[in-house]
């Protein structure tokens, strides 16, 4: 079984590697991207948790860790349909799509 | 260090390298979308080590469908003039070739996982997930026999493998066609 603080270890690289990408990149589609990566950080860090409570026999339900990963799978799409479609629409008006001027779109 | 542990290792590798290179790419925003993708897919083959094989599909499933998703917005907004799906170095865009061969890595290295989870001694247990889907299925038709066969490590390794395998099979297929059809 792989040691459950490799995994947490990775998860934590992974969401800081998230942050790093939100606040150096100014392409939004490289932001959203970067979200992304947080959230399937957060995915696997509910696995890891699942994995290691279900080898040390713990009384949690064994499926609860993976049933909340689908969910945040589903609201990690959910949000990337959202953030393109925003950003279509601000193509479509003409608002900035860099993302220090968002703020500043008429829509 | 067991074979699984070298196996983390690499995946953990590649995901950090490819999460690397996304963030700090300057070749284009389809570069950078094919490294977080290939990162973010990545992550299924660590989750197929954990043994949690149907969120490993689940996630590289997410993946094809949230890159095909951003490459198309790369395209309209690149069809719209300049924008952040510009790629400065390619005068024509590639993203379905892109897609093609993240899909392709993704779901050889998952394959991978999966053939060394059932060839190897070092495998992981089967998934929560799995064992207690059988088992309610079990109780449900009152089959003591379907849980005694389904509830086993190469019963469910040899489902995901087909799964990850149809995958493959869809990317080696529509880049082979792509390919003949002279892409761009």
């Amino acid at each position: 079984m792989i040691d459950p603080h490799s995994t947490t270890l990775l998860s934590a690289v992974l969401f800081c590697l998230g942050i790093l990408g939100v606040f150096v990149r100014r392409n939004v589609i490289s932001v959203l991207l970067s979200l992304e990566l947080m959230l399937s950080a957060a995915v696997l860090a509910l696995v890891s948790f699942d994995s290691t409570s279900a080898a040390i026999g713990s009384t949690v339900d064994p499926t609860a860790g993976q049933g909340l990963a689908v969910l945040v799978l589903t609201l990690v799409t959910a949000q990337t349909i959202v953030g393109l479609g925003l950003l279509i629409a601000a193509r479509r008006t003409g608002a900035p799509l860099d993302p220090e001027h968002a703020g500043t779109a008429q829509w | 260090m067991t074979g699984l542990s070298i196996l983390f290792s690499l995946h953990c590798v590649v995901i950090c390298t490819a999460a690397l290179v996304g963030i700090f790419t300057t070749r284009g925003v389809r570069t950078s979308i094919s490294c977080f993708l290939l990162a973010m897919s990545s992550l299924a083959g660590v989750f197929v080590l954990l043994g949690a094989h149907a969120i490993a599909i689940a996630q590289l499933f997410f993946c094809a469908g949230i890159g095909l998703a951003y490459f198309f917005v790369a395209e309209v907004l690149d069809a719209a003039g300049d924008g952040p799906g510009r790629d400065s170095k390619s005068p024509r865009p590639h993203s379905w070739q892109w897609l093609i061969i993240m899909l392709g890595i993704a779901g050889a290295t998952t394959m991978g996982d999966l053939l060394f989870g059932l060839l190897s001694a070092d495998a992981p247990t089967h998934s929560p997930g799995v064992a207690s889907s059988t088992r309610v299925l079990a109780d449900a038709t009152g089959q003591g026999s379907f849980a005694a066969v389904a509830n086993t490590v190469l019963v469910e390794q040899g489902i995901a493998l087909i799964g990850v395998g149809l995958l493959l099979l869809t990317a080696l297929v529509g880049g082979g066609y792509l390919g003949r059809r002279g892409l761009d």
